[in-house]
């Protein structure tokens, strides 16, 4: 290894600082760590970092090797600007502290009792570390990624890491002796000892001239006004669950904070800590009998507290070209919603819209009014067909969720409880599942079984995506920009088709219309259905996997990933595509009112199809809702009707169709008569909002049965 | 190379490769000594041993410095030496180390806490004891003389007894070795930290320096490496250090060179020859003998029993584990004089290599620890009940429950019971953020009622009023019927069985196929019925000693279910 030349770095790292500059908003250079250097020589500023990313701009070479030899450029860089800091002075120091006074002091005594022809300078009986008053820190590359704790190893002592994790201790912050000065019973001098390790041999002898040469034998006492400490807190964090592999125990790392670095974190909280690997030097007798090992610490340059947002922007970066290319194939939408929970047949159009409801559509602001973009979906069905395995899979898969069932939650529970701070005495506010999952999913589980006054909290959250508080003096509104997941039972055990929705899980209308999606999951007997369902089950049991005949399952991290930049497009619907949606919607209304239909269709329907839709171009990563993007979505919405209603059919009842309804209505306007007028007939449907054409397929379905005869002019209809 | 079982670390160095290949043999390997079986002060610091163990906790990295430099103070000859296997840095008189040579590269070792197999029967370790025991000249106290593994009122003064209190319990056999730790304030109990509080179980910190990945959490384990009984300078106030670097005497310190892991506990198995398909369903008739009287008279539960006895999950996907087969079984009769749950348990234990009881009781679920905790005070894992390596049979008593209140603790325990029941996986409390573990323990639950605990089957027991009476006779005559030869065999079969690799072929899956779309068509089956179907399918064909399902076992399972069916039903 070449021995770096340490004066050359020395001097290009004063070049640095004196002349590192940036230009400035105002097309003013800044001359950022000049500037700072000023402050530090007044005592205004304690703390410098350094910013690798300006060193890496300035010199390449140096910055590496800084990362690679922190400790000892932090060293040089202190000594440094400890020699640069006299001629940045420009006025008058105030003293701050004890300290202080006490340095001012030594020094003009040093230079009263100075010898004019010595030649050493003021300061140099003092150790620098009694003298410098400002802290040092480096700051890590931007480009550089956090190191998984699990990855810090050997080969990483003495540099400069960053890691991420979770602090499960920290320690009171205490003085930290960097200093020791001792004085002499005999002669009064005055002998400085720095500390480096955590404990240290006090010296009791003293070295002074005076003595030694008297040999009177003066002893030391440690002054502890003179000494000098330093804040100093030991933290210890430990991996994110994610970062552990399975079946072992995440690990810990212990770091020292030093000074400024001190007190930045609590117990629970997430951090990033820049800092140097270092091994602990133990001193004297531990030293032997600690014997091979040697223990080790991160000492902390910078602690930064993470939320979860930021961990998560920093997931979906990490999609890998190969899994993208996967996730971009033509069949990825259906792939991605068998994704969801795998271990369940079946059910993919449930799926496509628990995996939209995963994505989002899109929030609207429109002049102060505001329309969610969250999907809530209901999913209802027999007991055991996997409702509860559903909402278990979207609790893990979502990055933010809460899973509460609708027995166990009251009211205060789902939205946010008043507390009563049992030491201080003072109200607070305890969210509850629905704002803990703000921005994220809520899955609740028996809705039907919450009770009635639990439930209305659910109102204002499902439309307005807040909760307003008025509790104990505390009137607030929170956020609950929530996508709400439910599954309930029907309320007799088993569905009826014969009742209306509301009947069959007595969920008042208002409830049940907010719901984007409503879906029916039903276990029937059908013959196809149940060989392949045999045949995927005997499958698995015999190969130990899932068939290959199917696609393959995609990771979880995969989807939270894929999901995750799926959230960043806003996507819009183009003009041309209103008129198209528009009619789709007026088709949906008059269809729901001329079918005896189950469900009701209102505007809210009409919103969801646009929500819908603007998921789908999004899953797309498209910022344009295309007219496909629509029709699935109308498909999805028709699907999830059809599940609500086809139920009858099986049991030999079937609602009646649009024809069934314009022959009961010809019918009644007959009378008892034989004839009937056509332009009658489609007065009196118009008038039920029936069009022409469904009148005139209407007249010749039946003629062609021989229930009427329609004569040449077709304007009179006889029955036979 | 015979030698290997006496190398010192010294020599072992010289050639790590050679020397580590020798025990790839597997004479060799049995020749070092097992310190499971052997009490620890035998051995001198540094000789090679063996120990058997589950990872209880991993420790992070530890540096070590690989290489120093000890200079001879007459000669002034400089040697270097190695720091590998070793805790302390050893030099003879008038040699010193010389720490100002500062050119080590530090290297990396991975700490583990490893206890011995939790709930491992006392016949296993007896036979252990009987192949693996040494004659040491001095060694009067035999560490090992266990009768039975513990009477029930014992394991109930072991279990009530939670971890973190520390009763006055007495120290078996060597209270010699204990009394070193007098330095410290903490209990031997705290230290061992053993998932089932068992007093016999011993506990090592392993170090290990390579292929450390393959080392996980709950897994069994066997070690060779180099003894070390040296004590590390201790902090007195420090709770982590001192439960990081117990007192070698009572938590022995070995360097690993090599470990293997360990695919069933059963000794008694490598030794025997392959058993044939008769042999199989021999040993299965005698079996199903003892176990219809002892379940009352009833031959469908005595199949049952056999079933849950051989089942192991075979597959996982995320949150699915196929070939879980909780057995529940209820309406247990109350026996005068007789506590039938526990006489039925020294049946079992006889049996497996890994069981253990737990009554269900009210107390014990409000004070027992199921779920292991991360203790951040002194940086470990406290292990809880739940802590279990894989096939462990767990008999959970309910008629022993009795009404009164679960405190929030209870609670939560029967929580976590019911979620590791469903799913095989423990959440350990990490206490910012849990972490699941998978796990497969057997789960056996007698109960009077349906079990409040969730279970795959549920079996009605039907006892025969005559086996009521005569239970106690019972006993008597099954305690006689097994014979040592017999106890044997059905051991082996029992873990034989697990080991057969099986197959459903084209022609049954067909079949199966056909028959469940016509089940589907007479009435209500789900997707999960026909799961826990081919799960019983293949036990009944293992039980067998089959490797292939074929129509017979598939008809058996089918009539073996409508029959459970029709007793839950009525």
């Amino acid at each position: 290894m070449v021995r770096r030349d340490y004066d050359k770095e020395a001097d290009s790292f004063k070049t640095f600082l004196t002349e590192y500059c940036v230009q400035g908003n105002d097309g003013k250079k800044h001359f950022k760590y000049s500037e700072q250097l000023t402050k530090l020589a007044h005592r205004e500023q304690t703390a410098m970092y350094i910013e690798l990313d300006d060193l890496y701009d300035f010199n390449e070479d140096l910055a590496n090797e800084v990362i690679n030899n922190t400790r000892r450029y932090s060293i040089l860089v202190s000594d440094i600007i400890f020699e640069l800091l006299p001629t940045f002075v420009q006025k008058d120091v105030i003293a701050k502290d004890a300290l202080d006074v006490y340095i001012e002091h030594r020094l003009m005594m040093e230079q009263r009792s100075r010898q004019p022809n010595e030649q050493k300078t003021e300061r140099n009986k003092f150790p620098p570390e009694l003298m410098k008053r400002f802290e040092i820190f480096f700051k890590d590359l931007s480009t550089r990624k956090h190191v998984p704790i699990r990855e810090v190893k050997a080969e990483s002592l003495g540099k400069l890491v960053t890691v991420r994790g979770i602090v499960t201790r920290s320690t009171e912050v205490k003085p930290l002796m960097c200093v020791a000065t001792y004085t002499c019973d005999q002669c009064g001098a005055e002998t400085y000892q720095p500390v480096a390790g955590l404990s240290f041999m006090p010296v009791t002898l003293c070295p002074s001239d005076d003595c030694r040469v008297n040999k009177s034998g003066g002893r030391l006492y440690l002054q502890t006004r003179g000494s000098k400490f330093i804040k100093f807190q030991e933290l210890k964090i430990q991996e994110h669950s994610d970062q552990v592999p399975v079946g072992h125990i995440p690990r810990t790392l212990t770091i020292f904070c030093r000074g400024e670095v001190t007190r930045k974190a609590l117990p629970g909280d997430h951090v990033a800590v820049t800092g140097i690997f270092l091994p602990l030097v133990r001193q004297g007798f531990k030293q032997l009998s600690a014997g091979l090992l040697s223990e080790t610490y991160l000492e902390a340059h910078k602690v930064a507290l993470l939320n979860k947002t930021a961990e998560d922007e920093n997931a979906q970066n990490s999609l890998t070209p190969e899994e993208l290319a996967v996730l971009t194939e033509d069949d990825f939408y259906s792939k991605l919603a068998m994704s969801i929970a795998p271990e369940i047949y079946g059910h993919i159009d449930v799926k496509k819209a628990l995996l939209l409801l995963l994505v989002g559509g899109v929030d609207k602001r429109p002049d102060g009014m505001k329309i969610r973009g969250n999907i809530n979906i209901c999913l209802m069905g027999d007991p055991g067909v996997a409702k509860s395995q559903l909402l278990g899979f979207i609790d893990r898969l979502a990055p933010r969720s809460q899973y509460t069932t609708g027995r166990g939650s009251s009211g205060v529970g789902l939205t946010a409880a008043v507390m009563k701070d049992p030491f201080t005495g003072e109200m607070m506010l305890e969210g509850g599942a629905l704002v803990l999952a703000d921005q994220g999913v809520c899955c609740i589980d028996e809705f039907d079984k919450m009770a009635d006054s639990d439930r209305t909290a659910i109102h204002e959250v499902m439309e307005q995506q807040t909760i307003s508080i008025a509790k104990a003096g505390i009137m607030t509104c929170l956020n609950a920009r929530v996508s709400i997941l439910a599954a309930a039972n029907p309320a007799y055990g088993r569905y009826n088709p014969k009742r209306t929705i509301e009947q069959n899980i007595q969920l008042p209308a208002a409830l049940l219309s907010r719901f984007d999606l409503l879906w029916l999951i039903q276990d029937k007997a059908d013959r196809d259905n149940d060989l392949r369902l045999a045949k995927h089950i005997t499958y698995v049991h015999q190969n130990c996997k899932q068939p290959p005949s199917q696609t393959e399952a995609l990771n979880m991290s995969v989807m939270r990933k894929y999901i995750a930049l799926c959230k960043l497009k806003d996507p819009v619907i183009p003009e041309d595509l209103t008129d198209f949606i528009v009619r789709a919607y007026v088709e949906l209304r008059r269809e729901a009112r001329n079918s005896q239909d189950m469900t009701f269709t209102s505007a809210r329907n009409l919103l969801g199809i646009l929500r819908l839709s603007t998921a789908l171009a999004r899953l797309r990563l498209s910022n344009i809702v295309e007219k496909d993007d629509v029709n699935e979505a109308i498909r999805l919405m028709e699907m999830s009707k059809d599940s609500l209603n086809q139920t009858i059919d099986t049991k030999g009842y079937r609602p009646p169709n649009v024809n069934d309804k314009i022959f009961a209505v010809i019918r009644e306007l007959a009378g008892n008569d034989k004839t009937v007028k056509v332009s009658d007939i489609l007065e009196k449907c118009a008038s039920k909002g029936y069009n022409p054409d469904q009148v005139d397929t209407c007249i010749e379905e039946y003629e062609e049965l021989n229930v009427w005869q329609v004569n040449q002019t077709r304007s009179k209809l006889t029955f036979i | 190379m015979d030698s290997i079982a006496n190398i010192s670390i010294d020599r072992f160095l010289s050639d790590e490769e050679t020397h580590r290949k020798c025990l790839d043999r597997h004479d060799l390997w049995e020749k070092v000594p097992l310190i499971n079986s052997n009490a620890v002060h035998n051995f001198k610091d540094g000789s090679l041993v063996r120990f058997r163990g589950m990872i209880q906790d991993m420790h992070g990295p530890e540096y070590y410095v690989s290489q120093f430099h000890v200079t001879n103070e007459q000669t002034q000859d400089k040697i270097v030496k190695s720091g590998k296997y070793r805790d302390v840095m050893q030099c003879c008189n008038g040699e010193s180390i010389d720490f100002d040579f500062n050119n080590y590269s530090p290297e990396e070792r991975y700490g583990y806490v490893v206890v011995s197999v939790p709930g491992i029967n006392s016949w296993v370790s007896e036979h252990e004891t009987e192949k693996h025991k040494l004659k040491f000249g001095q060694d009067t106290t035999s560490s090992t003389s266990n009768k039975n593994k513990r009477s029930y009122e014992e394991a109930m003064e072991v279990e009530c007894c939670s971890q973190d209190t520390t009763p006055v319990k007495k120290v078996t056999s060597d209270s010699s070795e204990i009394k070193t730790s007098s330095s410290s304030n903490i209990s031997p109990e705290y230290l061992l930290n053993h998932p089932l509080s068992d007093s016999k179980a011993m506990v090592c910190h392993i170090k290990v320096y390579q292929d450390n990945d393959n080392l996980k959490l709950n897994d069994t384990f066997e070690f060779v490496g180099f003894l070390s009984m040296n004590s590390v300078e201790q902090d007195e106030d420090d709770l982590e250090m001192q439960t990081h670097n117990p007192p070698t005497s009572l938590v022995p310190r070995i360097h690993v060179i090599c470990f293997k892991q360990l695919a069933h506990c059963n000794p008694l198995v490598d030794e025997a020859s392959n058993m044939d398909a008769a042999e199989f369903v021999n040993i299965k008739r005698e079996l199903l003998l003892v176990f219809t009287q002892l379940m009352l008279g009833d031959a469908l539960a005595a199949e049952y029993l056999i079933c849950h006895l051989i089942s192991e999950i075979y597959l996982r996907h995320d949150y699915m584990a196929l070939g879980q087969f909780t057995l529940n079984i209820s309406n247990v009769p109350k026996i005068e004089n007789i506590d039938y749950v526990n006489e039925v348990y020294r049946f079992l234990e006889l049996l497996v290599p890994k069981s253990h009881y737990l009554p269900f009781t009210l107390d014990n679920m409000n004070t027992l620890e199921f779920v292991p905790k991360k203790d951040y005070e002194s940086n470990r894992l406290s292990s809880g009940i739940l802590q279990l390596s894989r096939n462990t049979l767990l008999v959970l008593d309910e008629t022993k429950l009795q009404e009164g209140k679960l405190d929030a603790a209870g609670v939560r325990a029967v929580q976590s019971l019911a979620r590791v029941i469903k799913s095989q996986k423990v959440t350990y409390d990490f206490n910012y953020y849990p972490i699941d573990y998978d796990c497969d323990i057997q789960f056996l639950i007698f109960s009077e009622g349906k079990s409040m605990l969730p279970s795959d089957s549920l079996l009605r027991l039907k006892p025969d009023d005559g086996c009521v009476k005569t239970f106690g006779e019972i006993i008597e005559a099954a305690r006689h019927f097994l014979k040592p030869e017999l106890l044997q065999k059905i051991r082996i079969y029992l873990t034989k069985a697990r080991l057969i690799k099986y197959e459903l072929s084209e022609q049954v899956q067909e079949l199966v196929e056909q028959e469940f779309v016509a089940m589907r068509q007479n009435g209500n089956v789900t997707a999960q019925d026909l799961h826990s179907l081919l799960v019983l399918c293949r036990l009944v064909c293992l039980s067998e000693g089959k490797d292939t399902l074929d129509s017979m076992c598939w008809r058996k399972a089918c009539e073996m279910e409508s029959k459970r069916r029709e007793r839950v039903s009525k």
